[in-house]
């Protein structure tokens, strides 16, 4: 038990150095030079060789790879290019902006996803099921920013019932947050929603099939009991799995409700920082995302570990 | 007799491609009384599971059940109350329980055993969760579930499959109900723990005045658990009767044919199965006729007109068919005339094969850095002959290392230790490509014809593979020629060629796997439970397949089965294995008549003939416990933790095979003086 | 010997009839399972739709998608201009008929690499075994790890976002899916008996992954493939409308919807056809992909 889970810690670990690597390679393939980038291209060629010197870009790249490093164990990832500051203080603005809407869209989106998956379930074949898992289907197919424009028409151009743009947390303003955040939330849930519903309504349907739900009902227990206890435990385990996934789904699709709904998060920032090539800011936000999507998997598995007994008994 | 539960006209349907429905089980009548042990037997798609899940309502809809059961002390039908209605809740699980066949399955994995049972109490006694919970582990305590207190708070993945089983009689019990229905209970279970499972039912049948319901395949279990017997067939009771009654005057057509197409432990060596022709009925495609005309031998041009009516030829005894038992009995004498003679075996004195001291271990692997800390001894110091023409049956339970030993002198691993002479010539350590001249002269007819056909190859492909590898044919033609041989060889119809397995019968299917073992011309052939996926009727088709192959090509048979019976009628000698060791080896005959070590004799005792009589006065062995884990191998004997007879002498030390003449020889200190 | 032939003949005349059922069963089953529910006609006369639109599209738009009018600037929707006019006066019409070429074309050419790239690199890992297949494994993860989203947007800025581009570096995007799936697949089929006849009759082991072990993923394969095209259009049409994917003036409709969205105020026709067009290729694709998926696989379904 203790093994597995430094077994998995391990593993975390061992793929967030892959990751960092394989950034730290990515960017560094960048089409833009470091030099004149930092300081600017109007620099004579002694102070450029100078400055190349400097940055260490004679170097080979593992030998930069491991300086970078270094240097982000201690907290120092670089100065970003377009915004002249140290990348950690232009993240730290945007990240918490980005996790609180990840996080609060995967709250909703699972006990939400997993109610409506529970209905659709138990009511098979009837006209819930059917309509149900109908506009899942249709939603779980819906490009986010083309959700989140159509919501922009109704609801602010056409309405004007909410603000169009901005992000306020609530502990600042909390009926401003909630205006702010409706919509988004909305938009960045909705997929997430469908897709719980669905997988959730199949994993119910496989635990419905097993035999030991035959034996329940062999037992002469009540329909509700049999479901309760025997179906819903099981048909949702599997579903707890998805959460890691599900995140760095939520993760992707914020880039674009951040950007419809002028959210300024870290997928806002990833964009101008892709858009004006912006180095260290690409590498910190990749290496952030990865970081949280990991830290998402790793719990994800820690919980099942809790929930089914099979495992920890392996 | 009062009679507890009574079904009358039984009809359950399924619906079938749009607005057709198919009958599982149609017009079935049938009665059970207290403290009788009642048969249900029939092949797969008889209908039999599918009668007594009807009779508890258990049939989901779109599953529909037409038709009355009487349950004792409740008014009326008891199908008009609705799957769901209180009423029909409480005879379910309260006065009638079922035990499933799938012991691995049929738990939920996520709650333990004792909630499981626990839960049952509380439904139907209306205990609370204490007192619930005490008469759970007096339950398990009575199933023989040692240590119940601690047991109680386990997972059923911590259990065996009997054990597992064990649990499912448990909670029934909890209940008190007053019926206990076991559908193929102990299929999925060793022979020897299958017994313990259904001396344990009988038991408890005795003791708590409990009827119950054995719902199987096997003709030996019935023979020797059950009171009173329902066949079943293509959905209908074709036969019901008391079990003496039945046995002796068998006179459905489909029971005769069944009766003689098992093996029996008791055969004479010259006893030729007789199949049933055709496959197992097809729930969806059943004429509406007689079911069983298209396989009848003793059907005539009338047995079209209309369906057969249940007609009672004596007190007790009833029989659906067409004809009357005077046109049977009269028919009987020539259908049986026409049984075949055993083919003639050439069995020379020619070593074929030699194994000695074969080792085959694996290497255990535990923690974070994969450390090697032990190893699966799965085939231990085994040694054993077979002569050129012969049949060697290799028997034992699971955990034996029968098929480990197969995969060995196939060569799809590599022993540790010992000498595999294969003609006089060392195998056991060759390298791949010294193999290869090897590999076309010992082949391989596996146990699953689903998973061991190539479901995107045709069947001429699959059966032709062997000899384009190998280069056994110089052209087309010679191939085409030679896997139409094939074909003709194991009773298909080269026409057959260009389909896939998917288009097959699971009985032809195992025809195409011993057509593609045939075609490079092989030595040998290790079948590895090429029957015990097959469905009774069928086994005898493929038994005699063999038999007849052997005497015509000259094969010599390594055949390894669970199956004691089967093995016993198919081999000339046979050797029996416990925890990967030899125990005995023996002619075949030998064994039955005279076994030595005391796990041989309780394997057979463990093993029912399908003859009552001659099975009522055979000695029966208890034996303790269940097969242990390779991994915790007694040290000294295997057996001696279960052997009634163990010293400490048979503790410490591991006893060597001995001659006792009549070619047998025994692992035993017992016969050591 | 002459008992056996005997003794089958009835048998064989009665298993030839079955096996024919059989066989026209396991299609009509497929048919059924495909076509049986109203729905999934539905998604493939939507799918056939957009497919025969990007086929004939220099025959259904009504003017040159790049040719300007003054006069169409941001026009409404009028006999000439059937969906109006863009920013820059080009037909909005014909752009988003030329826009399904695009969309379909990547995102079909996208799956197709990365099936078959994935697939290769999963068999190649069932294959060797060992550090091959823990490298392929931990890079799955890896690649897991991060949003594709950003990884595209990443490569796009190293390589240009042209449609043969986007369309390459959408199916790297797509590899560790097909790789994992495949090479679970292929674990369970080695292990199959037979596998293991064909190992024993002593076929090489190359052959044995081509003839017996391929054939036998591809129908999941496949599935995955068809739900994939779906993925591969809107992570496309995704990136243009940030602005890092297909650029102006190549009509996709992810751009166009990028370039109308400062007049959603003024002219919605603008945005909202693209949003519409791409609603329902999208919606389309996934009917007819759950269909498909059931019918090859109808025990997914849960019926």
């Amino acid at each position: 038990m203790t093994r597995y889970i430094l077994n998995r810690i391990g593993q975390t670990l061992l793929i967030i150095v892959i990751v960092s690597f394989l950034t730290f390679l990515l960017v560094n393939l960048m089409p833009k030079d470091q030099v004149y980038a930092l300081y600017g291209t109007d620099i004579s060629q002694e102070d450029y060789e100078i400055l190349y010197k400097r940055l260490n870009l004679d170097k080979p790249i593992l030998y930069r790879y491991g300086l970078w490093a270094r240097n982000v164990l201690r907290g120092d990832w670089g100065i970003s290019y377009q915004y002249h500051m140290p990348v950690g203080e232009v993240i730290g603005l945007k990240i918490g902006v980005t996790l609180y809407l990840s996080v609060v869209s995967t709250l909703i989106s699972f006990p939400l996803g997993m109610l409506l998956g529970i209905i659709t379930a138990v009511k098979r074949g009837k006209w819930q099921d059917t309509v149900l898992t109908l506009l899942a289907n249709l939603t779980n197919s819906l490009p986010a920013f083309v959700v989140a424009i159509v919501m922009l028409y109704l609801f602010c151009i056409k309405r004007k019932l909410l603000p169009t743009s901005g992000f306020t947390f609530p502990w600042d303003d909390f009926p401003k947050h909630i205006r702010q955040i409706i919509m988004p939330m909305f938009c960045l849930s909705l997929g997430g929603i469908a897709g719980v519903c669905r997988q959730t309504r199949s994993s119910m349907l496989e635990a419905i099939r097993q035999d030991y739900v035959r034996t329940a009902r062999s037992k002469g227990l009540q329909e509700n009991t049999i479901v309760k206890r025997h179906v819903m435990r099981n048909g949702l385990v599997p579903i707890i799995t998805l959460i890691g996934g599900r995140l760095a789904h939520i993760v992707g699709g914020s880039m674009f409700v951040e950007n419809v709904f002028a959210i300024p998060g870290m997928g806002t920032l990833m964009i101008q920082s892709v858009n004006s090539v912006d180095v260290p800011i690409m590498q910190a936000c990749v290496m952030m995302t990865a970081l949280m999507i990991s830290v998402a998997y790793l719990v994800t598995d820690l919980l099942y570990l809790a929930v089914d007994p099979r495992i920890s008994l392996k | 007799m009062d009679k507890l539960v009574e079904a009358k006209n039984l009809v359950t349907t399924f619906p079938y491609y749009g607005k057709r429905r198919l009958t599982a089980v149609d017009n079935v009548s049938l009665e059970l009384r207290r403290g009788e042990i009642v048969g249900l037997v029939g092949e797969s798609g008889s209908g039999k599971s599918v009668t007594s899940m009807s009779i508890l309502q258990l049939i989901l809809p779109p599953g529909r059940v037409e038709g009355e059961v009487h349950v004792e002390g409740m008014k009326g039908n008891m199908l008009d109350y609705g799957m769901n209605s209180k009423e029909a809740r409480s005879v379910r699980g309260g006065k009638i329980g079922m035990i499933f066949q799938e012991p691995m399955t049929s738990l939920n994995p996520i709650l333990t055993v004792g909630e499981q049972i626990q839960e049952n109490v509380i439904t139907h006694l209306g205990l609370g969760k204490e007192e619930a919970k005490a008469r759970a582990i007096e339950m398990m305590k009575a199933v023989g579930i040692a240590n119940p207190e601690t047991r109680y708070n386990e997972y059923p993945m911590q259990f065996s499959g009997g054990m597992r089983q064990r649990i499912m009689i448990a909670m029934v019990l909890a209940a008190e109900p007053e019926v206990l229905i076991a559908d193929e209970a102990t299929t999925a279970l060793d022979v020897t723990t299958q017994a313990q499972i259904l001396e344990l039912i009988k038991d408890l049948a005795v003791t708590r005045n409990l009827t119950v319901v054995i719902v199987t395949h096997n003709l030996g279990l019935i023979a020797r658990y059950a009171d009173r017997i329902y066949v079943m067939y293509g959905g209908h009771i074709v036969e019901a009767a008391e079990k003496y009654e039945l046995f002796e005057n068998p006179s459905h057509p489909y029971t005769r044919g069944l009766l003689t197409a098992v093996p029996r432990l008791n055969d004479r060596k010259d006893r030729r199965l007789i199949p049933i022709a055709g496959m197992p009925p097809n729930p969806a495609e059943l004429p509406p006729y007689c079911k069983f005309y298209d396989r009848c031998v003793y059907r005539e041009e009338g047995c079209k007109k209309g369906k057969a009516p249940m007609v009672e030829i004596r007190p007790g005894h009833f029989v659906r068919c067409c004809l009357s038992v005077e046109e049977l009995d009269a028919k009987r004498a020539e259908v049986e005339a026409q049984a075949e003679a055993v083919p003639e075996k050439h069995i020379s004195n020619e070593v074929e094969i030699e194994v000695k001291n074969l080792k085959m271990y694996f290497p255990l692997y535990r923690g974070l850095l994969k450390r090697r800390v032990g190893d699966v001894r799965a085939v231990e110091d085994v040694s054993f002959t077979v002569r050129k023409g012969e049949t060697l049956g290799i028997v034992g339970e699971s955990g034996c290392g029968k098929s480990t030993l197969a995969r060995c002198l196939m060569r799809a691993l590599e022993p540790q230790g010992g000498e595999i002479l294969f003609q006089g010539k060392d195998i056991a350590h060759l390298k791949e490509r010294e193999l290869a001249p090897i590999r076309p002269k010992i082949t391989m007819i596996f146990q699953d014809p689903f998973s061991s056909l190539n479901p995107r190859q045709t069947a001429g492909s699959i059966v032709g593979e062997p000899l384009k590898i190998n280069k056994l044919v110089k052209n087309r033609d010679e191939y085409d020629a030679r896997v139409n041989e094939l074909f003709r060889l194991v009773g298909l119809d080269p026409d057959y060629r260009s389909r896939v397995p998917r288009e097959f019968s699971g009985g032809q299917r195992q025809r195409i796997g011993i057509a593609r073992a045939l075609a490079s011309e092989p030595e040998i052939i290790i079948c590895d439970e090429p029957v015990s996926a097959l469905d009774v009727s069928i086994q005898a088709q493929i038994i005699n397949l063999l038999e007849d192959l052997q005497s015509q090509l000259g094969i010599t048979y390594l055949f390894i089965a669970h199956d004691l019976s089967v093995v016993k009628h198919i081999s000339d000698r046979i050797v029996v294995m416990y925890l990967g060791r030899v125990v005995e080896s023996s002619p075949a005959e030998r064994l039955y008549e005279n076994p030595l070590h005391p796990y041989t004799k309780a394997l057979l005792s463990a093993v029912p003939i399908s003859d009552p009589k001659v099975d009522a006065g055979r000695e029966r062995i208890k034996l303790l416990g269940e097969v242990p884990s390779v991994l915790d191998r007694p040290h000294g004997c295997a057996f001696s933790s279960r052997c009634q007879y163990a010293t400490d002498h048979c503790r410490s030390e591991v006893p060597q095979l001995r001659d006792m003449g009549d070619g047998q020889k025994v692992a035993c200190f017992l016969y050591n003086n | 010997m002459a008992s056996i032939t005997t003794g089958k003949i009835n048998s064989i005349a009665a298993d030839k009839k079955a096996a024919t059922a059989r066989r026209s069963r396991s299609f009509r089953q497929f048919l059924h399972g495909l076509f049986g529910r109203r729905i999934v006609i539905l998604g493939a006369v939507g799918v056939a739709f957009f497919i025969l639109v990007a086929i004939f599209a220099p025959f259904i738009a009504t003017h040159d998608p790049s040719s300007m009018e003054a006069a169409a600037k941001l026009a409404g929707p009028s006999a000439s201009h059937i969906m109006g006019g863009d920013f820059y006066g080009r037909d909005l019409f014909s752009r988003l008929v030329y826009g399904t070429r695009v969309s379909l074309i990547v995102g079909v050419l996208a799956t197709l690499t990365s099936a078959a790239i994935g697939t290769f690199l999963g068999m190649l890992a069932a294959y060797t075994g060992g550090v091959v297949d823990r490298i392929l494994m931990r890079a799955c993860e890896a690649f897991n790890a991060i949003p594709q989203i950003a990884v595209s947007m990443t490569l796009i800025t190293i390589f240009g976002g042209g449609m043969l581009n986007m369309a390459l570096i959408l199916c790297i995007g797509g590899i560790p899916a097909f790789l994992r799936m495949s090479r679970a697949q292929a674990l369970t089929i080695m292990n199959s008996d037979y596998v293991l006849a064909a190992k024993l009759s002593g076929q090489k082991k190359l052959i044995i992954m081509w003839k017996h072990v391929f054939p036998n993923i591809v129908s999941p394969i496949i599935v995955m493939a068809t739900q994939s095209v779906g993925m591969t259009i809107m992570m496309e049409s995704g990136l243009s409308f940030l602005g890092v994917g297909i650029k102006v003036p190549t009509p996709s409709w992810g751009s166009i919807i990028n370039e109308a969205r400062p007049y959603l105020m003024t002219s919605p026709h603008y945005v909202l056809f693209p949003c519409a067009c791409l609603a329902l290729l999208m919606i389309s694709l996934n009917l007819l992909g759950d269909g498909i998926r059931d019918a090859l696989d109808p025990s997914l379904r849960g019926e």
